[in-house]
């Protein structure tokens, strides 16, 4: 059961509506380079995770009372790296943006693992965080056009005569 | 930084003007919207996709009315 926290939620949030490049920007306005680094990845994070759960088939997930709650708690603790080794094996993302991913990934960890003796205020770190969201901010539009490209092909699937 | 990126990336490529089928597909998707939006089925926000004023959630199938939030 996935644990509930005190947030607020976009309700019937359109998907174009998603707007990740201005809420990056504005970080780094703000100068938050590691706040704008960390945004991204979460976006990313988001959106191949979310793919996961509509690449399947409806009807499947039907069959089971308890099995959809099951694979969505399983599919959340999924590692960045899991998931886009899963999407590469599935054909959603091509070679290419796989080992971009798992670059961008590969720095993530460094990140986040060596924080404590990281000099996050100097010039050099600065600049590698600023190069790292662009780098981020390119492969998460990939994913964004990419994830309503294989939404458009699905329709068909949720044909009234099915229901 | 990142000024090329905006929103229009998002968009989908132009069809081909010569392939009617596709034009055709065009056209009908542009009137189909997804949205994220709760499912109790799974308790968790996930995409649906709108049509005919219903929202249908694509993991679970589960259906709710949809009505258009108003922009500020």
């Amino acid at each position: 059961m996935a644990k509930k926290y005190n947030l607020d939620y976009e309700e019937n949030l359109d998907i174009s509506d998603i707007n990740f490049n201005e809420k990056v920007e504005k970080e780094i306005e703000n100068k938050n380079f590691f706040g704008a680094f960390l945004l991204i990845h979460s976006y990313l994070d988001s959106f191949l995770r979310d793919w996961i759960f509509y690449c399947g088939d409806v009807e499947y997930w039907k069959k089971s009372k308890d099995l959809p709650e099951r694979v969505v708690e399983q599919v959340d603790r999924l590692s960045f790296s899991d998931l886009i080794h899963i999407h590469v094996t599935m054909g959603n993302i091509d070679y290419e943006n796989f080992r971009r991913l798992l670059n961008f990934n590969q720095f993530r960890n460094h990140l986040a693992h060596g924080i404590i003796t990281i000099k996050l205020d100097s010039k050099k770190t600065k600049k590698e965080l600023m190069r790292q969201t662009s780098e981020g901010l390119k492969l998460c539009n990939i994913i964004a056009r990419l994830n309503i490209k294989f939404l458009k092909n699905k329709v068909g699937v949720f044909s009234n005569k099915r229901r | 930084m990142g000024k090329s990126l905006k929103q229009k990336d998002f968009k989908e490529e132009k069809p081909l003007k010569d392939n009617k089928k596709e034009v055709d597909m065009a056209k009908s998707s542009k009137k189909t919207k997804y949205i994220y939006a709760y499912d109790p089925k799974i308790k968790r926000r996930v995409v649906h996709i709108v049509k005919q004023g219903k929202a249908i959630s694509l993991v679970t199938g589960n259906k709710f009315k949809y009505k258009p939030r108003k922009k500020k």
